[in-house]
């Protein structure tokens, strides 16, 4: 049963934008600020591009146009804009990125709460280490709204940890130490899979997450082996 | 080509092949930093 | 020699000479149309893997390839099209063209331009000897340590092969791109200042500058991974003090310049055919050209982007974050004065026209969805996914590979002597337009519904399979746009050699010669140069440059 590929039900359980914590409620809204943006460049810029391309067909063989050879006032407008533009994507991203990358600020009471989970990343599955020291395969319990401090590791090639609606993905490195967070504020099934290519078995490296009650998860890691 | 012009060719070539070797020399010099100075 | 070195100009003796001529050939026009055969021959084997590729991931569970074939695969469509397509491809246009273009009658070094030539193909068979050595290279173009740095994880002879048949290619850019510095910058006809290049030029000096400063550290860290999978170092092995951290810090400080490298001359091949088929002079010449260049710089400040979920101390991710996003201003720079050059134009739709207009909007698309991976919010999702994928192929076929048709529209005439069949090249437009379309849009939603890269398949539960199948049937629409193309190259060649001196109203010199050019590239004295426009100059003044009643395509 361990030997087939594991496949647990995703059925849309991996689509960042379905939500399921703290973490992806602040990359949600990241993700539609830039979406908006970008569609109206794409449809301001490309509708002017397509307008171009159909306004200014050529009317008659002979017919030569006004040799504009630049404006100094829109050449500074269309530099000055989107630098200014993107300096607010840029704060946008630099005032929520710590707390993506390390969870709730240490003096904080949520971070009292914080629960620590050694992630092993093999050729070609995942181990889970909770804090009792003991483990399970493939699949996690996590109790509803507690943060988890994730460690990752790899025994052999880089591997990717990553629950797309829990929280954002990070390497497991072999010699290296990484450090990411992960947050369920719903309960229900989440699902997720090696992002960095590690070989033939690469896509075979489910990840299932649980996030359910305190109580279950402390039943749940209590019977678990050593 | 006349020949003043080939040297000066010459010279220009010489010196941009001895800047690539140079680039890879770097290239060994960061990966010596960087393991030198204990990183994870 | 020259006399007897007419190329195409006269029956092809039927004897070993006129092979041996052309290997032998140090002629620049010659050694350019050998890296358009060369590369194009690498970018339809690269192509077909992919479509092997696409009709594996057209379902799921599928076992058309099992999942070693399918990493061989992709390692390799991805090396393909890179080292020995994208990058080349341009060597192509740039040898033939850009003596013509400064007023030169070669480039600085013909025979070291003939020996670089030969190494593409060289280097291009040994990477896929692997194939016949128990399995070519299989850890991604990337080939991250350790998977690719050890033999206990890649085996393969292979893998090793790769590395040496990048390392042979390398070689060949660096000295093509000391090739094209000499030449720019010596040896120029007088009157062409710096300001009045044709801006193909200037984009070749800033991608050669690249090349030349770059790849040193791609042959650096292929040769440290060689030394440890052959003779025990330890350069990215953990266990014994090496970092794999180090392996892509130095792989992608060339890396990300190479992507500058694949699309800087294809800024430069459109902003050739903008003015000639709008009227207009390119709107904002200095801009374009001083915006080439900050591309360059800026792209050697950047490459952290494609490690934003490696573990890097947050202000180095905030800093390269920062500099992706500057890097935007001068390419947002780029599409405004393309729009500004159509803009009050009298446009006029050959084929490479239609490319230049599709390479804009692409183009457009591919930027834009890079700003997503450049917020380190979004990339902490989209990092290693199909986001990633699409946005990578918006950028090098919605982008380099249109440029490239683009060019070989523009300067077919010129190589060939011959034109391309108009209407054959529109249908190739609208079914490559569709078909690319079809096949990369939908790769962004499954992106975000989490599907990773490079993986040989998937679950149906996962609900990724209607959107891959559809990208399947896109990869198809694209392999008919190119075999349009290939027919409609053959019965040219195989045509009539009618092709005037100047078929387009072109505004720089290679088309002041005949079609195609003699041997010694000009048999005239050069019109003066006083613009950055010389024949438009010369052809407003009253000079005919083809013959009267000439049939114009």
């Amino acid at each position: 049963m361990a030997a087939v590929g594991a496949v647990p039900v995703f059925a849309s359980n991996t689509n960042f934008l379905n939500g399921g914590g703290p973490s992806t409620d602040r990359i949600d809204m990241i993700f539609w600020v830039f979406t908006a943006i970008a569609l109206v460049v794409l449809l301001g810029v490309g509708g002017a591009i397509i307008y171009a391309a159909f306004h200014f067909r050529r009317r008659s063989p002979d017919e030569m146009p006004k040799q504009v050879h630049g404006n100094n006032r829109i050449e500074l407008a269309w530099t000055i804009g989107p630098l200014v533009v993107l300096v607010a994507l840029f704060i946008l991203n630099v005032v929520n990125v710590g707390y993506l990358r390390h969870g709730p600020s240490p003096a904080s009471p949520a971070a009292r709460q914080e629960i620590h989970i050694k992630v092993i990343g093999r050729q070609f599955y995942w181990t889970f280490y909770y804090p009792n020291g003991k483990y399970s395969l493939r699949t996690m319990e996590i109790p509803v709204n507690v943060p988890i401090e994730i460690s990752t590791e790899s025994l052999d090639v880089i591997h990717g940890f990553w629950v797309p609606q829990l929280g954002a993905k990070i390497d497991a490195l072999p010699g290296i130490v990484n450090h990411a967070f992960i947050e369920g504020n719903q309960l229900g099934t989440f699902g997720g899979q090696c992002y960095e290519f590690c070989g033939v078995g690469h896509d075979q490296m489910l990840i299932t997450v649980k996030v359910v009650s305190m109580a279950q998860y402390e039943s749940y890691i209590q019977h678990l082996p050593t | 080509m006349h020949r003043k012009n080939a040297a000066a060719n010459m010279r220009l070539g010489i010196t941009l092949t001895l800047i690539a070797i140079l680039m890879m020399a770097v290239a060994f010099g960061w990966a010596a930093l960087y393991l030198g100075t204990s990183h994870g | 020699m020259a006399a007897a070195d007419l190329p195409l100009s006269r029956p092809v003796p039927r004897n070993y000479q006129a092979v041996w001529d052309w290997i032998t050939t140090t002629d620049h026009k010659r050694i350019g149309l050998l890296y358009l055969w060369t590369t194009m021959a690498f970018f339809l084997v690269g192509g077909l893997m992919a479509l092997v590729m696409r009709t594996q991931l057209a379902q799921p569970n599928n076992d058309l390839v099992t999942a070693s074939q399918y990493n061989q695969l992709f390692t390799m469509h991805g090396t393909t099209m890179i080292f020995l397509f994208t990058i080349p491809v341009w060597s192509a246009f740039g040898n033939f063209m850009l003596p013509l273009m400064i007023g030169a009658k070669d480039m600085a070094f013909p025979r070291i331009n003939a020996f670089a030539y030969w190494l593409i193909p060289l280097g291009g068979l040994v990477m896929y000897s692997g194939f016949f050595f128990g399995g070519a290279a299989s850890a991604g173009w990337t080939g991250y340590a350790p998977l690719a740095d050890s033999k206990l994880y890649t085996p393969q002879a292979g893998q090793d092969l790769w590395i040496l048949g990048l390392y042979i290619v390398g070689i060949a850019s660096v000295m093509g791109a000391v090739n094209f510095l000499v030449t720019i910058h010596q040896m120029r006809a007088p009157g062409m200042t710096w300001f009045r290049l044709p801006l193909f030029v200037w984009a070749v000096e800033v991608t050669s500058a690249l090349v030349l400063l770059a790849s040193p550290f791609l042959a650096a860290v292929g040769a440290m991974v060689l030394m440890d999978r052959q003779i025990g170092t330890d350069f990215f092995n953990p266990v014994h003090g090496g970092n794999v951290i180090l392996y892509q810090l130095i792989f992608w400080f060339y890396s990300h310049p190479a992507v500058y490298i694949m699309i800087l001359p294809g800024f430069g091949v459109i902003s050739e055919i903008l003015p000639v088929f709008t009227r207009k002079p390119i709107f904002g010449y200095r801009a374009m050209a001083m915006s080439m260049a900050a591309i360059g710089v800026l792209g050697f400040m950047v490459f952290g982007h494609h490690m934003f979920t490696v573990g890097l101390p947050l202000p180095v991710q905030i800093f390269f974050m920062a500099a992706t996003m500057v890097i935007a201003v001068p390419t947002g720079i780029k599409i405004f004065n393309w729009l500004g050059t159509m803009w009050g134009g009298s446009i006029r739709y050959s084929s490479a026209m239609l490319f230049a207009v599709g390479f804009i909007l692409m183009f457009l698309i591919g930027g834009l969805d890079g700003v997503f991976l450049a917020s380190l919010g979004i990339d902490y999702e989209l990092n290693g996914t199909y986001w990633v994928v699409a946005h990578i192929h918006y950028v090098l076929v919605g982008g380099s590979l249109f440029a490239v048709f683009a060019g070989l529209y523009y300067w077919w005439p010129k190589m060939f002597g011959r034109y391309l069949n108009e209407r054959l090249g529109k249908w190739h437009f609208w079914l490559m337009l569709i078909g690319f379309n079809l096949t990369f849009m939908p790769m962004h939603f499954l992106g975000v519904m989490g599907m990773p890269r490079r993986i040989a398949t998937y679950s149906a539960a996962s609900g990724w399979g209607p959107l891959n199948l559809l990208e399947t049937i896109g990869s198809y629409i694209i392999a008919i746009a190119i075999m349009v193309f290939l027919y409609n190259m053959a019965i040219s060649l195989h045509g009539p050699k009618t092709a005037v001196n100047d078929p387009w109203e072109g505004n720089s010199l290679e088309w002041f010669t005949s079609s195609p050019p003699p041997p010694e590239d000009f048999n005239k004295e050069l019109p003066p140069i006083e613009s950055n426009r010389p024949l438009r100059d010369f052809r407003l003044r009253g000079n005919a440059i083809n013959p009267p009643g000439a049939v114009l395509p």
